[in-house]
């Protein structure tokens, strides 16, 4: 048996090649939880209303898992935590949907679940159907526009004062690589930079797991069988497979890359300035940077496929009746 | 010493040297390590870690994810 090179105890389950050493689970856990409540501890502040962006995959379970054992070993904080998911109403969430309410519960943090139908009038299934074959866009760009537009609604809605997502250091790499190939300092700015003001109805989000590899992450839920949907979104296409593809080239011969690459951007973000101003949507209301929000001109692209007027302000009824489920 | 074990990789029963390491199987199958976490009788192991007879291996692929915002104009 390989034992760990920490605790010379247990079996090694994972190999951090950039320090050239092998831990068990435990060990692994306990690295992972570090630098993910450094960046807690860095970006919450005392009596934060804490909406954890809950998918059920892994990183997301991952995250909520991280932050509620952060929320308890902090009392001072007084931090209150919901898991919110929102169901794009496809098959592959289903199950995905089951396991966060598992995981939630489990915690004992408070989790609801919002539909993309209920809240934006469409499911990504009934568009993918009716999208024509070999359209310029896959179900995949509209999903990620309307579900980051509904998870931002939603928790500003819901009285939330910041947003946990389980983006990973695979991620924030990925795109902040994307970002300055495409000269797009705006993005790379704000992707990169944490800021805690509420800006024009745009909740600030905290990233925990940003300075941990996506294959962290995945060996810990499978070691540590935390309740996580693991299966691949059936939709997905080959966006960023490329980017990712270098930078994982680049990992394997100089391991210590990605974090690395991730801490200049996140240096080089800080000396930056963005000029992008935010402003309300004049269709929905929701913050954009142009006169209509990108989710709008989605949707009316839409409405001559779904044969129905999708373009209107989000339905977020069911949201505000839930205000008071806070701890 | 025996000069070569037998595992189950991905269904397959194979014969690979008695040496071989977790860490050798991603080439061999052509996969990445970032892409793809492979289990050796359903476990996560170490890169490092020596394959015995009769492991079973299978795989796990990881790297489904939503992006964070892409851009500053095009999505919001």
């Amino acid at each position: 048996m390989r034992k760990c090179d920490l605790c010379g105890f247990n079996e090694a389950v994972y190999t951090d090649h950039s320090k050239g050493v092998s831990v068990c689970a435990d060990c692994l856990m306990k690295s992972v939880r570090r630098r993910a409540w450094q960046v807690l501890k860095g970006e919450l502040i005392a009596g934060d209303k804490v909406m954890i962006a809950h998918s059920g995959g892994k990183d997301s379970s991952l995250a909520l898992l991280l932050t509620k054992e952060f929320a308890d070993a902090h009392p001072d904080m007084k931090l209150s935590l919901l898991s919110v998911t929102v169901d794009e109403g496809t098959f592959y969430r289903k199950a995905s949907v089951k396991l966060a309410e598992r995981l939630a519960n489990e915690l004992g943090v408070r989790h609801r679940t919002y539909t993309m139908e209920e809240i934006h009038g469409l499911s990504i299934e009934e568009l993918d159907f009716r999208l024509p074959v070999n359209w310029k866009r896959s179900p995949c760009t509209y999903c990620g526009v309307l579900r980051r537009q509904a998870l931002n609604a939603i928790a500003r809605e819901i009285g939330a004062t910041v947003v946990v997502t389980g983006h990973n250091l695979d991620d924030l790499v990925q795109t902040a690589a994307m970002n300055l190939s495409r000269g797009d300092i705006n993005a790379l700015v704000k992707t990169l930079r944490h800021e805690r003001k509420m800006e024009e109805g745009l909740v600030p989000r905290v990233r925990p797991l940003k300075m941990v590899y996506e294959r962290e992450v995945a060996t810990l839920v499978v070691a540590k069988k935390i309740p996580a949907h693991l299966g691949k979104c059936p939709f997905t296409q080959g966006m960023r497979i490329g980017v990712r593809r270098e930078i994982d080239d680049l990992e394997d011969r100089i391991p210590g890359t990605k974090v690395k690459a991730l801490q200049t951007f996140s240096l080089i973000s800080h000396g930056l300035s963005s000029d992008v101003q935010l402003r309300r949507c004049r269709v929905c209301g929701e913050p954009t940077t142009a006169e209509v929000c990108k989710a709008c001109q989605f949707k009316k692209e839409l409405s001559t496929f779904l044969h129905r007027d999708l373009v209107r302000p989000l339905n977020l009824e069911k949201v505000r009746k839930d205000r008071d489920l806070w701890d | 010493m025996k000069g070569t074990i037998k595992v189950f990789l991905v269904g397959r029963e194979v014969e690979l040297p008695w040496n071989t390491m977790v860490g050798d199987l991603y080439e061999m199958l052509g996969v990445s390590k970032w892409s793809t976490l492979l289990l050796v009788n359903g476990e996560p192991k170490a890169d490092d870690s020596y394959l015995e007879e009769g492991d079973v291996i299978t795989w796990l692929r990881i790297t489904y994810h939503e992006s964070p915002r892409e851009s500053s104009g095009e999505d919001r």
